[in-house]
């Protein structure tokens, strides 16, 4: 089937099977393997991008629900200053070792930050409870998501 | 394979009711696996006449297609839903899975199956303009599969009203967040003047499917508080032979029956007993 929506802004068109996987769909173009698979089955978040504002598992996602939806993956959120600010504080607390669940963590966060400016500790654990990191040990990411919290987000 | 994506539910009812077409919402139990075997696949989950949450008088309808996370954000939903909800997956799942879709997944693990069993609530199935309606407790009818009729969609599922004052709910799983569950049980409870006036109970994960036996919350009715942990041991025996479990990756038979009742034991004789007791 055709299906039309939006990448990072950008309008993709793809003839493909009802059932193909966004994140291959994404993984496809060019430019945009910042999205990662893990799992493969919804467990671990590394995959995740923002449909319609909302995140989302991409391993999950089959092209038949694209239609008219709009994508942010890691690559579209760079551009913003929630980006920037969740990239400081990722940096400055350790937040990162290997980097492989990294833009899945930074998606979450930033749908966190979107409906919780300055989250607690409890609503970081929840909005994080989808993502796996093997290296971390989780401390430095939620002191990472605190602290981008409490930072007044600048205009764009 | 074919996709269908018809504008309405009127489209949708008419494909379904024309060709062999496995409905999908959210797709999050369908995208894990093997997805390909199916020929034809109608898409429900942008329908907004699928999604709409409404509270009534007599309590609330839930379009077959509303997401878990839109569910846990309408007013209407109790307070024991939202504890079931909270722990169901993680927030990106929630964001795509939907009511329906974790009934007629019919999974004997199914997180919201329990409450609905002991809310009474029902699904509407609709086929062309007809439309009936059935208990959930009758609609799931073992492990993967449903009373769903090849021409009929789930449209909306009813939750009847309910003034539960005590609710417990315990979901026994690897991890706290985005694990499947092991076994699950919800108690619900009215009481007036220091007594048990109605319970409803519901053990997931432990049979083929949902076990709720009105008979057994029968025992509870009129009870007092020093009263609950005998008959509570008595209800626990009388559920004892429903509980038959199975060994899977998971968890093992043993844990499972052992585990659900003391879990029962404990929340409705001595934490029922304790709310009885505040005033």
């Amino acid at each position: 089937m055709k299906v039309t929506f939006q990448v990072n802004g950008t309008t993709v068109s793809v003839e493909t099977e009802p059932l193909t996987r966004l994140l291959d769909i994404l993984r496809a173009q060019p430019g945009l393997t910042g999205t990662k698979e893990g799992c493969g089955e919804g467990e671990c978040g590394a995959c995740a991008v923002l449909l319609n504002g909302e995140v989302v598992n991409s391993c999950l996602l089959p092209a038949g629900s694209l239609e008219g939806a709009s994508v942010t993956t890691i690559e579209g959120l760079r551009d913003t200053a929630r980006y920037s600010t969740l990239e400081d504080s990722f940096g400055r607390h350790g937040g990162v070792q290997c980097g492989f669940c990294t833009p899945g963590f930074m998606i979450a966060s930033a749908a966190l930050l979107r409906e919780n400016p300055s989250p607690a500790d409890a609503a970081i654990r929840v909005a994080l409870s989808g993502n796996l990191c093997r290296c971390t040990g989780y401390t430095g990411i939620i002191e990472a998501v605190k602290s981008a919290g409490r930072i007044p987000e600048k205009k764009q | 394979m074919k996709g269908h994506r018809p504008p309405t539910l009127a489209g949708a009812l008419h494909i379904r009711g024309e060709r062999e077409v496995l409905p999908v919402a959210g797709a999050t139990d369908l995208m894990v696996g093997d997805p390909a075997v199916h020929e034809e696949v109608l898409f429900l989950d942008h329908l907004r006449e699928l999604r709409e949450i409404t509270g009534t008088d007599h309590g609330m309808e839930i379009g077959a297609a509303a997401t878990l996370s839109q569910l846990s954000a309408a007013p209407a939903a109790p307070d024991a839903l939202k504890a079931v909800i909270s722990e169901f997956a993680s927030p990106a799942i929630r964001n795509r899975a939907t009511i329906a879709g974790n009934i007629c997944n019919a999974s004997p693990a199914a997180d919201l199956l329990p409450f609905l069993y002991l809310s009474d609530a029902h699904v509407v199935l609709a086929r062309n303009a007809e439309d009936r309606e059935i208990p959930v407790s009758q609609f799931v009818t073992g492990p993967g599969t449903t009373l769903l009729q090849p021409h009929e969609l789930v449209t909306r599922v009813i939750i009847p009203s309910s003034s539960w004052d005590f609710t417990f709910y315990r979901k026994v799983a690897s991890r706290r967040s985005n694990s499947l569950s092991k076994l699950s049980l919800q108690i619900c409870a009215k009481c007036t003047s220091g007594r048990v006036e109605r319970i409803a109970v519901a053990f997931g994960g432990v049979a083929p499917t949902v076990v709720r036996v009105p008979e057994i919350e029968q025992f509870f009715v009129h009870a007092g508080r020093k009263e609950l942990a005998a008959i509570a041991a008595e209800a626990a025996a009388s559920y004892g032979p429903l509980i038959v479990p199975i060994d899977d990756q998971r968890s093992t038979a043993r844990y499972r029956k052992h585990t659900a009742l003391a879990l029962f034991r404990h929340a409705a004789g001595n934490l029922l007993a304790r709310h009885l007791e505040t005033p």
